[in-house]
């Protein structure tokens, strides 16, 4: 038969079956260990822990969860690099000439190549991630871990959404560089740019406009480009607090859920755009540009750009922490590393590029003196403080509320005008600030937060020298007027008791009470006496601690300025009663335990507190 | 019918084709020779649909090639760099072909595998001539239209040489298949085009059937008695003497010399093969390019 009466099949637009199966013959082994690396993570741990005797159902059930869900951190660690290794794969042919002209000289449109390409690098990890999720929910209820199912299905879910970003953006690397080195450099760039750019020059910029937090007023944006991060945070496990049938006291802390399963479906649908976007740039894409370091040649210089950003952002900060230069030279120091590690990242970068050493020409100079000339404006901007960040203490009349945390004081709510007091205090004696990395003598932060009423919030954090005697500071203002105002009664008792419930400590609510006294006898040797009280004895004690702190006879938490301590009263209180309570973060649970401990020191001062007390022995026993 | 019309590509600032033009038409053997760097392979690169021009079109049969499979698929070619992937064997490469190209022929490949028993070894294990041969067998099982051949013969021994020529040329008579190949090397197209056309920096400078060449150029022998005349209305291109036997090039069909220099009474006359080199030598002579550089 002639060729002419053959009639031409034509193939579906956007996939061609012959070359996923192509892709999926030369890369199985990846499928294979992704596989493998499920089962051994997932249903080896839960046929462990059936055979294991001697555990209730109940504590083998949260366990068996607990380790489902945290398998998640390992998961997104996986699959961002797997992601990469797997569309490195598949878009090899767009880093190798002979490879390009072997694939785009096939009768397929670009997009048909792109797209099955694609498909082949998403199903050779999200097929054997579902094959081996599903074979361990088979398990799990073979085995009576049947309740795992869902926490399984979770973990499906989150592997998947976690892998259509990786995967996206490990395509689109692949597609923007000529080679896969370049592809290796973009794609790590996509993962820690913003953290190491933003949240770097922020530290950098901190070292000469204390106490503004830069990293705050970028946390958000921060934390959204930085992918791995943030689902590191969105998909972190949701504690729910259980008890047992049998026991009050067994308490289980079983995981649940994702806390922001919402934001990884974001990264999801955010990976499925860079897809598309790929798919876009690899129909333009000029074939000769394989193995070129960057196949397009706008993304070159902004790569450049970005790659010597971050080689100047950590110079910097690593010449600023070992503290090259003198104390009190910190802008000099600032602008000396930025231009230093500035020029030395461009040309860096020109070189990797370029694929040269030979970088070195007039061209390259002047862009060389661009950037540098733009970090002298920035860092110049960010000395001159136009909008008097630095100085700046928010008038009274636009602050909602304050707070101060200071040293051991914790959070501390206070008055507007009195935070605004401690703030000028501070601006006025500035040579009591930390000056640099590493500096002699004590140092506590300060950290002043300005509830304002247009619903912003203005944050300062300083780390200002708490000692006076021991390296010859006598005169510290700061210090002056932390005492003064945290002495008032208020503030005092929230240094003290800011854990407690808002009730305090009373005899329903007293778990444990207890007063350690210290002593250090004639040789030296510390001894001490320990007594417990009742929950009846505990409210007493209580009741006389407020009246000591309404008389002015007891020293803030934190600061050093009363006698000396005679001994540490603790009260152990119940906060919540046993019931089922949701957290959003083990970090929340944490804060909102069941129970909470204060400890505070009672001095000689504290009279109304000692007359209830029982005096221990002289002499107490040794603590050796 | 392949047409080129004033393909411009740059690399950088570098022109790698400068306003290329040529026409291949249907079942012709066209070669297009030229030395190295003068756009052979990125031209033959901008017909098979890998590159796309900066400027000019590229048509097969009117339709242009890029991004067009139903062009790409009428269409196989061999590149001078073969590719192949770590564990491919020739008949992994028949499977995948076997599913791109509709009119890929199975009972050929196992017809042309009783001269070719590497087929189910890796190619990374065979030479590079083997590899070669490998990849022609696999061409000629996608039975295309158009075959493009990048230094096909590169590397193969004169027996396979001969056995690939004869299956190529087998082909054309065949079906017609129109054959594009790239050689620096005249001698080995001599044999085998029915078109020729010579590039340079990125253009063609000459392109010619070679029938009109070997028409248009005629070689003779000859000895005058006495003082040697002067052939008027005839251009000679080159003369050399040795004594009294004179060697000339002129312009002109072999015929038409010939009795033009017989109605001078010569002695003795003769007309001499003339390779394809002399050819385009004398040709090219009168543009006053460096041609010495162009041809091997």
């Amino acid at each position: 038969m002639s060729w002419e009466v053959w009639i031409m099949k034509s193939r579906t637009s956007f996939c061609n079956g012959t070359l996923l199966r192509h892709f999926w013959r030369r890369f199985w082994p990846l499928p294979l260990a992704v596989l493998l690396t499920v089962l051994l993570s997932v249903a080896a741990p839960l046929i462990g822990l059936s055979h294991q005797s001697g555990m209730d159902p109940m504590t083998r059930l949260y366990q068996a969860q607990n380790h489902i869900y945290s398998l998640i951190y390992f998961m997104l660690f996986c699959t961002a690099g797997a992601s990469f290794l797997a569309a490195a794969l598949v878009f090899h042919h767009l880093h190798s000439q002979k490879e390009i002209q072997f694939y785009q000289g096939l009768p397929l449109r670009r997009r048909t190549l792109y797209f099955a390409s694609w498909l082949a690098g998403f199903t050779l990890l999200a097929l054997p991630m579902i094959l081996g999720l599903g074979l361990s929910m088979l398990l799990a209820v073979a085995l009576g871990f049947g309740q795992t199912v869902p926490a399984i299905a979770y973990l499906l879910l989150g592997g998947i959404l976690g892998l259509l970003v990786f995967y996206g953006m490990a395509v689109l690397a692949c597609v923007l560089a000529g080679q896969t080195f370049g592809a290796v450099l973009i794609y790590v760039g996509m993962h820690c740019a913003a953290f190491v750019i933003l949240g770097g020059a922020g530290e950098v910029a901190s070292r000469f406009m204390p106490g503004i937090v830069f990293q705050e007023n970028f946390e958000g944006v921060i934390q959204w480009l930085t992918p791995l991060y943030r689902l590191l945070t969105a998909l972190g496990p949701r504690y729910e607090t259980v008890t047992t049938l049998s026991s009050r006291d067994a308490i289980f802390t079983m995981a649940v859920g994702f806390t922001e399963l919402w934001a990884a479906a974001v990264y999801g649908v955010i990976g499925l755009a860079l897809s598309f976007l790929s798919g876009w740039l690899y129909q333009i894409r000029r074939s000769e540009r394989a193995g070129e370091m960057v196949a397009f040649l706008p993304v070159r210089r902004v790569c450049g750009i970005f790659g010597a950003a971050m080689i100047c952002v950590a110079g910097s900060l690593l010449a600023l922490n070992i503290d090259l230069f003198p104390a009190g030279a910190e802008f000099q120091a600032a602008v000396i590393s930025a231009l230093v590690f500035g020029a030395i990242g461009y040309l860096a970068a020109e070189m990797i590029i370029h694929k040269t050493l030979r970088i070195i020409d007039k061209r390259t100079l002047l862009g060389c003196g661009a950037f540098l000339a733009a970090l002298l404006v920035i860092l110049g901007l960010a000395k001159l403080d136009p909008l008097d960040r630095v100085g700046r203490v928010p008038e009274t009349g636009t602050v909602e509320s304050a707070t101060v945390n200071f040293s051991y004081a914790g959070f501390v709510d206070m008055d507007p005008e009195d935070a605004a007091a401690i703030h000028r205090a501070v601006l006025d004696n500035r040579d009591l600030l930390a000056k640099s990395g590493n500096p002699d003598g004590w140092y506590s932060d300060l950290q002043i937060i300005y509830n304002l009423k247009n619903g912003r919030v203005l944050r300062r954090i300083y780390s200002i020298r708490t000692d006076r005697d021991e390296y010859g500071v006598l005169d510290n203002p700061v210090l002056d007027i932390l005492d003064e105002t945290l002495s008032q009664p208020d503030y005092c008792y929230q240094t003290w008791f800011n854990p407690l419930p808002e009730e305090g400590v009373t005899a329903e609510n007293c778990a444990t009470c207890s007063m350690e006294w210290y002593q250090v006898d004639q040789e030296g040797e510390w001894r001490s006496d320990y007594r417990e009280y009742s929950p009846g004895d505990a409210e007493a004690l209580f009741e006389a601690l407020q009246a000591d702190i309404q008389a002015g006879r007891v020293t803030p938490n934190g600061l050093d300025s009363g006698p000396a301590t005679l001994g540490t009263l603790m009260f152990e209180v119940y906060t919540k009663p046993y019931e089922q309570t949701v957290f959003d973060s083990y970090q929340e649970y944490a804060a909102n335990a069941l129970t909470a401990c204060v400890y505070i020191g009672v001095t000689e001062d504290m009279t109304e507190t000692l007359a209830l007390l029982d005096r221990p022995p002289a002499k107490m026993q040794s603590l050796g | 019918m392949i047409e080129v019309r004033n393909v411009t590509k740059r690399f950088g600032r570098f022109p790698a084709l400068d306003g290329a033009s040529l026409t291949v038409p249907n079942g012709a053997v066209y070669g297009l020779v030229g030395p190295n760097g003068a756009g052979k392979s990125t031209l033959i690169r901008h017909l098979t649909g890998v590159y796309k021009p900066d400027g000019g079109t590229i048509t097969v049969d009117g339709e242009p090639v890029f991004d067009n499979p139903a062009v790409k698929s009428r269409m196989f070619c061999i590149y001078d760099e073969i590719y192949y992937y770590m564990q491919a064997t020739t008949r992994d490469l028949m499977d995948f072909y076997a599913g791109l190209y509709p009119r890929f022929d199975r009972s050929r490949f196992e017809t042309l595998q009783a001269a070719f028993p590497a087929a189910g070894r890796p190619l990374r294990q065979l030479s590079k001539g083997l590899r070669k041969q490998s990849a022609f067998y696999l061409a000629l099982c996608c039975r295309p239209e158009i075959l493009v051949l990048d230094e096909p013969v590169d590397g193969l021994d004169p027996v396979m040489r001969r056995q690939v020529w004869s299956l190529l040329l087998g082909d054309v008579a065949e079906y017609g298949t129109t054959v594009l190949l790239s050689s620096h090397n005249l001698r080995e197209l001599e044999d085998v085009c029915d078109h020729v056309g010579v590039m340079h920096k990125g253009k063609l400078l000459l392109e010619r059937s070679l029938s009109d060449l070997q028409g248009s150029v005629t070689k003779v022998q000859v000895l005058f008695p006495g003082e040697t005349p002067e052939p008027e209305g005839l251009e000679i291109l080159h003369r050399s003497s040795t004594g009294r036997m004179h060697t000339w090039i002129l312009r002109g069909s072999p015929e038409a010399v010939q009795a033009r220099l017989a109605e001078l009474g010569p002695d003795y006359m003769e007309a001499l093969p003339l390779s394809l080199e002399e050819i385009f030598i004398y040709e090219l002579g009168g543009v006053d390019y460096e041609v010495k550089d162009i041809l091997l």
